[in-house]
């Protein structure tokens, strides 16, 4: 299992399935003590060590551009402080639909991250790609331009068909975490290249998600070589070999996000475990190491 | 949904009180009622009583039991933007059955951080639809009580008054289908912690 798994599962795997880690009081004694002027200040919801994940992107993406001889090094810093306080874990469609049977409350909101990085306005259920997983979500009109797009508060069951809607559209699902024990803040609906996780593993080599606990396998035999699987990765996981008329996975690059399963029409994909692979649960970091 | 579409632009945070967190004024007047204070001077009279025992139990359940009274009483009169937002954003909308476990988790909280002034928040462990569990660490009267009466507090004795205080809430804010119950006792696991259960309903 994951270090996340063996920190906060608490019995349950995967961790984000504890019914602990959704929790949140409503109500606090102590003031804020960061301030109004830093990010938890003004935002309340970014731990401390986001302003050193920005920091060190930023110079991550510079580097790459104009001094690629530190660009290593300032790669992995990146994904080292991305993942501090867990940065987002890829999940499967079985187990995003299992933490909606888990959390309470549950709302929909207008994504943050397509409103910031691409100017997409998401204003009406209809269009939310957001989940919001904890009581913090009654909070939210705190911070009014934040959450301009607004919130809708969703039964379990709508919840549950938002999930699957989102999958059908072939977004992928990653935990939304903050925090040490990390909290469950939300559920997101991430794509390439609009969304931070995919856009930087795979234009930039950092890695700001946690591979999930699952890879994907082709059963060739299965395969008719149509290509929808390589289409549906936004992880660039996936090819289509040319001469064998096959999908081919690279299963270092696969994140567990099972798109590619779902939506496979001969069934020739499946989803085995990352333990199962043990060059591949090389992957999963560990949070104690620089 | 929260009027964002109305709003200037401007961050709601003014300097002053938080709307969103619960009235000091509140606190301050179920802090002065019940108090870890109160709660030994309470068992300090049945122990010259010489009836520590029964007697202590019985002043913790009815403790207990007031103190829900009033936490009902007062958590509904002295409203916060936290539970406007509850009623307004999903209780309106989505239907009464989803009270539990947020409007009784409000009401315990509201509960404990009035009890112990020094306690920054309820250590809540569960608050899925079924389950609501929540956990007391370095409980300050169980702690004083251990100081000053250690038999009681091995007996724990003040256990009856947190069981009163969540069965008598979950009588007063009409939870008819929820079940209240120790899950772990401090003289054991080092915290209390307690759970409220809704039960399911059976076909008929």
């Amino acid at each position: 299992m994951c270090e996340l798994c063996e920190r906060y599962g608490d019995g349950y795997k995967p961790w984000y399935h504890n019914p602990y880690c959704f929790c949140r009081p409503l109500y606090r004694r102590k003031k804020n003590i960061h301030g109004e002027n830093t990010l938890e200040g003004r935002y309340g919801a970014f731990p401390p060590e986001e302003r050193d994940v920005i920091d060190y992107t930023r110079e991550a993406i510079k580097a790459k551009l104009e001094d690629f001889a530190r660009y290593p090094e300032l790669r992995d810093a990146s994904s080292h402080y991305s993942r501090i306080n867990a940065g987002g874990q890829v999940l499967t469609l079985e187990e995003a639909l299992k933490m909606v049977e888990i959390a309470w409350p549950m709302e929909l909101q207008g994504c943050r991250c397509r409103r910031w990085y691409e100017g997409i306005e998401e204003r009406c259920k209809e269009d939310y790609t957001c989940m919001g997983l904890t009581p913090g979500s009654f909070k939210n009109g705190k911070w009014p331009e934040m959450f301009r797009g607004g919130q809708v508060f969703v039964t379990p069951e709508d919840a549950k068909q938002w999930v699957l809607r989102m999958n059908a559209e072939g977004f992928i699902h990653v935990t939304g975490t903050v925090g040490d024990p990390p909290k469950l803040y939300g559920l997101c609906a991430c794509d390439y290249p609009t969304c931070i996780g995919p856009r930087q593993l795979r234009d930039y080599g950092i890695t700001r998600m946690t591979p999930g606990h699952y890879v994907a396998v082709i059963d060739p035999e299965k395969c008719d070589g149509c290509g929808t699987c390589v289409i549906r990765c936004q992880f660039g996981a996936l090819t289509r070999m040319a001469k064998q008329k096959k999908a081919y996975i690279n299963m270092y690059r696969c994140m567990g996000c099972g798109l590619c399963r779902d939506t496979c029409p001969t069934g020739a994909l499946r989803m085995e475990p990352r333990e199962n692979f043990p060059a591949l649960v090389e992957q999963w970091p560990r949070y104690n190491q620089v | 949904m929260f009027d964002a579409a109305q709003t200037k632009g401007q961050s709601d945070r003014s300097k002053g009180p938080d709307p969103y967190m619960l009235n000091e004024e509140m606190l301050k007047q179920i802090s002065e009622q019940f108090s870890v204070e109160k709660g030994i001077k309470g068992l300090d009279e049945e122990n010259k009583k010489r009836r520590m025992v029964v007697g202590g139990r019985e002043f913790f359940t009815h403790f207990g039991e007031s103190l829900a009274k009033m936490t009902a009483e007062l958590g509904e009169k002295y409203d916060d933007k936290t539970y406007e937002a509850i009623r307004k954003d999903l209780l309106e909308p989505l239907g009464q059955q989803y009270r539990f476990p947020i409007v009784l988790q409000r009401f315990v909280e509201i509960a404990y951080l009035s009890l112990f002034p020094s306690l920054s928040f309820v250590d809540i462990r569960e608050g899925s639809l079924k389950r609501l569990a929540f956990r007391i660490n370095n409980c300050p009267m169980y702690g004083k009580i251990k100081e000053v009466f250690p038999q009681a507090a091995a007996d724990l004795i003040c256990q009856y008054g947190c069981v009163a205080l969540g069965k008598t809430l979950c009588q007063q804010l009409r939870f008819d289908d929820v079940k209240y119950g120790v899950v772990k006792l401090v003289t054991k696991a080092g915290y209390c912690e307690f759970e409220a259960c809704r039960e399911e309903k059976k076909n008929v």
